[in-house]
């Protein structure tokens, strides 16, 4: 049995009365998808923020790869291998394509300190720029910038921007949303290749989704987990049902 | 990419007008308006300095004029003290003033860089109208310190009775004096362009526009952020050292808000963020006081309907406007 690759322990967070995060215990495994479902309001967002460092919990530790990064800073944790995706697509909207992905190369492949050297004349990092931005099919479109793309291509090319930190776990948060069926689909199979490469956590709202790429599911509700376990144990939870699925018992 | 192209054509005409202008007044024998071009090639340098945290940065700072004012007083302190002959500090090593430009540069430089890294270390922990005033907080308590020190003049400034010094050129002469500066101000362009597409200029890019997204690549903003105020802290601090050997007189002035507000004046009447904005802005600037200045002692008043104009209808500033022009015809 392997350590796993994120480990969370009784973390908790709390804004004023609402406990966003009770007590919470969670693991990512290597090569898994681990979903993270819920209502909305369950405190999933604030889960995922409290890992990445854009917030910090009251209490409790979190661990990647062994490395206590409670404390840590949201770039420090990204340098150590921690890629995310938002649920609301975050790109730098006056580059284009290919800056967005240059600027992500240039932050994995060293210092941002170089005050002289024109970072578009390094063919290497464009190249790389270029080889993930083709690996999402985003090749043609690379000049345009990020603010006139559509919906569905601004979170291929946040998944793109995942992708070339090359990292040692995904956080994935509402990768689907407002994608047509096509893009989901599309999407799935992306997320099958992107687990050989590193574990996945997801969140995700489009539950065919999560029933088809989770190896084990957390369901979250009102900071609190409420059921984790294999697929089909979470289809089966009565709790979970009528909590969140909607099936009545 | 045409664009482009047209603002590279724009740049070249402003530095071939920049200079080109001042050597036909000086064959025509009109040292005033050589002053006038010094005066712009300098308010310009500020600018560029400004644009660096302003324009690309996106850091608005309200207190540059802490670091034009450093610039001034260095520059008036070290004079003073050569002139008397009185160290400006002595213990067991005595350390005498000095006169040479190229000794005043370094050091008015290096304690505007000190003091913007303390300054930007507090205020770049917060963004917005909090960033501001606290720029503006700095600014002011360095402005009424200088009024209520009475060894360096206080309220009443502090004069350089000699244009300090550059070997092998004769300073007092208004023409040589503008080549200093307008070279100083051509390179520090130079350095500009080039940061502005370094590694470290895309970082600061992108962060204007998105500190999130740049926190979660691994990009540390803040180590970022407060190594472009600081040099562009060092930038400003070089024109006003350069202002007050020009006025060949500092005062509490140079810290003022008002300074702080023109500096951004020049930026923005210019184009945010646009290279040679602020030299386009500070022509502008001069060009109006020179001019309406003649006319009217309300000219500042036109000045402001100007920048309402850019403001409302040029969000590219002069040279957004001048550039967007060309690319119709």
């Amino acid at each position: 049995m392997s350590s796993p690759v994120i480990e969370i322990t009784n973390l908790s967070k709390s804004f004023g009365a609402i406990q966003a995060t009770q007590d919470l215990n969670l693991t990512l495994n290597f090569g898994e998808i681990h979903a993270l479902i819920g209502p909305n309001g369950a405190g999933k967002s604030t889960l995922i923020k409290q890992i990445t460092g854009h917030l910090q919990p009251d209490q409790g530790e979190i661990t990647f790869l062994g490395q206590n990064i409670t404390q840590l800073l949201p770039a420090n944790r990204a340098k150590l291998g921690l890629a995310q995706t938002f649920q609301v697509s975050s790109l730098i909207m006056e580059y284009s394509c290919l800056d967005n992905l240059l600027l992500v190369v240039q932050a994995r492949s060293g210092s941002s300190f170089s005050f002289f050297t024109a970072v578009r004349d390094d063919q290497i990092l464009l190249a790389q720029a270029h080889n993930y931005l083709q690996q999402v099919g985003l090749s043609q479109r690379h000049h345009l910038l990020a603010s006139a793309l559509s919906h569905g291509e601004r979170r291929q090319l946040e998944i793109a921007m995942a992708l070339a930190l090359e990292p040692k776990a995904f956080l994935l948060d509402e990768p689907m949303a407002g994608m047509d069926p096509a893009g989901v689909k599309h999407l799935i199979e992306r997320l099958k290749e992107m687990r050989l490469q590193a574990p996945i956590l997801l969140i995700e709202h489009d539950m065919a989704a999560v029933f088809a790429l989770a190896d084990r599911i957390t369901v979250l509700d009102y900071g609190r987990i409420i059921a984790t376990g294999s697929v089909e144990s979470i289809r089966n939870n009565e709790q979970v049902q009528t909590a969140y699925l909607g099936v009545a018992p | 990419m045409g664009n482009y192209m047209s603002e590279k054509y724009l740049n070249r005409i402003m530095i071939a007008l920049l200079i080109v202008l001042p050597w036909l007044a000086h064959w025509l024998d009109e040292p005033y308006y050589v002053s006038l071009a010094t005066r712009v090639a300098i308010l310009a340098l500020a600018g560029v300095g400004l644009n660096l945290a302003l324009g690309l940065g996106g850091m608005i700072s309200f207190g540059h004029a802490a670091f034009f004012g450093i610039g001034g007083y260095v520059t008036g302190i070290l004079a003073s003290h050569a002139l008397n002959y009185e160290p400006i500090f002595s213990g067991f090593i005595s350390i005498p003033g000095t006169t040479q430009m190229l000794i005043i540069w370094p050091l008015a430089m290096l304690i505007a860089a000190i003091v913007a890294v303390f300054i930007g270390l507090l205020s770049l922990r917060t963004s917005g109208v909090y960033f501001i005033m606290i720029t503006l907080a700095f600014a002011q308590m360095i402005y009424y310190f200088s009024i209520s020190w009475p060894a360096y003049g206080g309220e009443d400034g502090l004069p350089i009775y000699m244009r300090n010094g550059f070997p092998g050129l004769n300073t007092l002469q208004p023409i040589q004096f503008f080549m200093i500066c307008c070279t100083l101000l051509l390179i520090v362009l130079w350095g500009v362009s080039r940061l502005q597409n370094s590694r470290f200029g895309n970082a600061l890019q992108a962060l204007r526009q998105n500190e999130t997204r740049v926190a979660s690549i691994g990009i540390n903003p803040l180590g970022i952020k407060l190594t472009a105020f600081v040099i562009s802290a060092t930038i400003t601090a070089l024109a006003g050292s350069l202002f007050a050997d020009l006025n060949r007189f500092v005062s509490p002035t140079m810290f003022s808000w008002h300074t702080s507000g023109q500096i951004m004046i020049f930026v923005i009447l210019g184009g945010l963020g646009r290279l040679y904005g602020p030299l386009a802005g500070a022509s502008l600037f001069i060009l109006c006081e020179a001019v309406l200045g003649g006319w009217t002692e309300y000219w500042q008043f036109f000045l402001g309907l100007l920048l309402l104009g850019v403001v409302l209808f040029a969000r590219g500033g002069l040279i957004g406007l001048l550039t967007r022009e060309q690319k119709n015809v």
